[in-house]
């Protein structure tokens, strides 16, 4: 009997970019659910439970980390990782359990997620 | 007629390098969006693609794939390269932000029918290099002087662990325009539209934010929030 997937919350206000990462992290094996505002991303986390939230750090006008909070209140066993222009935002993103630079290659991205979600080495 | 606020000679410069940081901003967030984009699509196609080319074409798939790869990866070198101002800042020794806004007030030539109050002395530390502060400071201040009808006003306060610098105008407010307000190059009074996105982007690389609101004695404020660095 094979387990569930994990659940994915993929947040990005670019619709090829939302896409073509999320077509990433199903082929790796999540169940990925897409928003593309901060509004949408709050509505879906109160009605599912996600293992990881995946988030670009700018979304529209907003920025990430302003959702961490209510992503915790819903589940305070996420994950939270987010994508960011360039890793120096490492030390300024709150809530954070992983900062990833956007340039980076696709199986970098993907193993840290792995790492982040507990399943990879 | 509008109103104008002249950069003080002193900040010129660094007013300049932080316009061509947003300005470029913009484009670099645009561009790198496209970049990730593409190599995430090359990514899957190779994946989907390598295992059925017929082994005569193999080594070319790959070569084309490899050269993507590659060319993605120097387009992004490239847009860091373009950066105005290092992404990375030295952390200096916090800063008294009341003292920094009293000493640019003071250096500002103000329109005769303007009264712009300085912030009252405060303690007060914040995390953010003098020079950016100023910039960001005077971009609000250029803001709020065109639009207030006679009266502009800073102030510093303590946010929980933040510093909130404030600048409250007596204008007509962001009303309908707050929702825009923030967008590149958007300006409801035909400027440049970039004040408010560098004031922002100063706020961001020092770990702060920018709020906009119309308090509800009138008018419109703008609150640089910074990271509190305790008290002088």
């Amino acid at each position: 009997m094979s387990a569930s997937p994990m659940k994915v919350l993929l947040v990005d206000d670019d619709d090829v970019n939302l896409m073509t990462f999320g077509m990433l992290l199903e082929e790796r094996g999540y169940a990925v659910t897409s928003a593309r505002t901060l509004g949408e991303a709050r509505a879906l986390s109160a009605k599912e439970r996600f293992h990881v939230a995946v988030l670009d750090v700018h979304v529209g006008k907003e920025r990430s980390p302003t959702l961490v909070p209510s992503l915790l209140a819903d589940n305070p066993a996420i994950r939270v990782v987010f994508l960011s222009g360039s890793l120096s935002h490492e030390e300024l993103l709150p809530g954070a359990d992983l900062v990833l630079a956007k340039a980076d290659d696709p199986e970098t991205l993907l193993a840290a997620i792995d790492r982040v979600a507990g399943r990879g080495p | 007629m509008s109103r104008r606020l002249a950069c003080p000679p002193h900040l010129a410069s660094l007013v300049r390098l932080h316009v061509a940081d947003a300005t470029g901003g913009v484009v670099r967030h645009s561009l790198k969006n496209k970049l990730g984009a593409m190599r995430n699509a090359a990514f899957l196609l190779r994946r989907q693609l390598e295992p059925l080319a017929p082994a005569e074409k193999k080594a070319r798939v790959t070569q084309l794939f490899d050269l993507l790869d590659g060319e993605v990866k120097q387009a992004n070198e490239l847009l860091e390269v373009l950066r105005a101002l290092p992404n990375e800042v030295n952390q200096p020794a916090p800063i008294e932000p009341t003292e920094v806004a009293r000493r640019l007030i003071a250096s500002l030539a103000l329109p005769p029918d303007v009264t712009l109050l300085p912030p009252a002395p405060a303690p007060l530390l914040a995390h953010v290099a003098s020079g950016d502060l100023e910039v960001a400071l005077l971009m609000l201040l250029e803001n709020a002087v065109a639009a207030c009808r006679a009266t502009v006003e800073v102030t510093v306060l303590a946010a929980g662990e933040r510093v909130a610098v404030h600048v409250a105008d007596d204008g007509p407010g962001f009303g309908e325009t707050a929702a825009r307000a923030l967008e590149p190059f958007y300006s409801s009074r035909g400027s440049f539209g970039v004040g408010l996105r560098v004031a922002q982007r100063v706020a961001s690389r020092w770990g702060g934010e920018l709020e906009l609101s119309d308090p509800a004695g009138g008018g419109a404020r703008v609150s640089l929030l910074l990271r509190g660095g305790g008290t002088s």
